[in-house]
């Protein structure tokens, strides 16, 4: 199978999409290697950290995915596309179903560390819990321009297309969140507390 | 917090340097806009950020994939072709190692049914042709009154050429020097002394006549009578 695997490995996103129009599985099957990681970890971090949750909404988005292959525009790009169709997707089951935001037990977590480590990343991994925190308890809109962003990787020209919004107000609302995260988390950055701990000294 | 909007070169310069790899105009212009303690906040943020992500690695569970093609369950156009026969689950080794029996098969049949190769050979058939003669033989005429009459016959062998097919094996093993000899054909005889270092003898002497012996006359006269 590897030999023709390979042929499918070669075509962009758009090609395969094509393809699957036609009902092609081996095309859905390549999609599926590409983007199930990242929609699943998407949903994981869009919707409340529940994995189950994530899992259902990613099998939901290629049973999608393989039903509307047709009413994809060859005009944008695939991971557009598909990230709107995600987006699409958080947005109305935030509508649908309201959940508190989940609550990271960071004492505990931090008694299962075994191994003592440096003071450094001890602090790393408060923050970072911390972070975690910050960005679940960020507004759905700030949060998917946020995730988009620095977890997923897309610029800014892809989230204006996948969330359907201007540019402007993308970075707005990444601006937004960063100044939001930052004063929230003002006494966890480690970095800050170096310099704090630099000027006490 | 009202959104409020940011200079784009600021955004991107969060995501590429740090406060102190600015230059003196790109500070200017980030501390129109904040302070560098929070330019320094936000860079931390975005690094961290990013290093949240890349420490979570999220993995979809193979349960997703098993319970699509559940769904998708002959949904899929049929596969046709090579496809078809990969779908069949045959692994590549096996396809390969078909493929290459049948490439020598093919070979081998071919060298075995090479057609004959027509070689028009001349073959001298001897080719009888009868003809009658009719002789009339007058020594007992005066003793008999019609003359005997004997009729003779006389075969006569035509060489006709008659093209033959040979077999391409039996025409070089007849050509080479280890082809197998004819039966009859013996080492020790040769068509001709040329070259064999033999000189040709020259009967010189004149014979005797036949009537000059006498004893053979006798003998003769003898079965006469």
């Amino acid at each position: 199978m590897e030999l023709f695997g390979k042929k499918y490995k070669l075509l962009s996103d758009e090609q395969l999409i094509g393809l699957l129009v036609q009902r092609n599985e081996a095309s859905f099957n390549e999609l599926y290697i590409r983007y199930a990681d990242k929609m699943y970890a998407y949903f994981y971090r869009m919707l409340y950290q529940d994995k189950e949750l994530a899992a259902d909404f990613t099998q939901s988005l290629f049973l999608k995915l393989f039903e509307k292959a047709d009413s994809f525009n060859k005009v944008n790009k695939f991971s557009t596309w598909i990230y709107a169709i995600a987006s699409n997707m958080c947005k109305n089951e935030y509508r649908r179903n309201v959940r508190p935001v989940p609550i990271i037990f960071l004492q505990q977590q931090m008694f299962d560390i075994v191994l003592p480590k440096g003071p450094k990343n001890v602090d790393q991994e408060i923050f970072q819990k911390h972070l975690q925190q910050a960005i679940n308890e960020l507004d759905p809109k700030h949060k998917a321009c946020f995730i988009l962003r620095y977890q997923d990787e897309l610029s800014i020209k892809e989230i204006s297309a996948a969330l359907n919004c201007p540019e402007g107000t993308v970075k707005s609302r990444i601006f937004y969140s960063l100044k939001n995260l930052s004063a929230k988390l003002f006494q966890f950055d480690p970095n800050q507390k170096k310099m704090n701990d630099g000027k006490t000294n | 917090m009202m959104e409020k909007p940011i200079n784009d070169q600021i955004l991107a310069w969060l995501d590429q340097y740090s406060y102190d790899e600015l230059t003196v105009d790109q500070i200017s212009m980030v501390l129109k806009e904040m302070s560098e303690q929070d330019y320094r906040a936000y860079q931390t943020m975005v690094g961290e950020v990013g290093a949240l992500s890349s420490t979570q690695e999220l993995h979809a569970p193979t349960a997703i994939k098993q319970q699509l093609n559940d769904k998708l369950q002959g949904q899929f156009a049929p596969p046709s072709g090579v496809a078809r026969i990969l779908s069949a689950g045959v692994p590549l080794w096996l396809l390969g190692l078909m493929a290459l029996g049948l490439y020598l098969l093919w070979n081998f049949t071919d060298l075995m049914k090479q057609k004959p190769i027509v070689i028009e050979k001349i073959q001298y058939v001897a080719q009888p042709e009868t003809e009658i003669q009719y002789l009339t033989d007058t020594v007992y005429q005066e003793v008999l009154s019609d003359p005997i009459v004997i009729t003779k016959e006389v075969i006569k062998y035509l060489e006709i050429e008659v093209p033959v097919i040979v077999d391409p094996i039996d025409l070089i093993a007849s050509q080479s020097e280890f082809g197998l000899k004819n039966e009859s054909e013996t080492d020790d005889v040769v068509d001709s002394f040329e070259g064999l270092g033999v000189e040709e003898e020259v009967l010189t002497t004149k014979g005797t006549s036949v009537a000059d012996d006498e004893a053979l006359m006798i003998f003769l006269d003898g079965i006469n009578e």
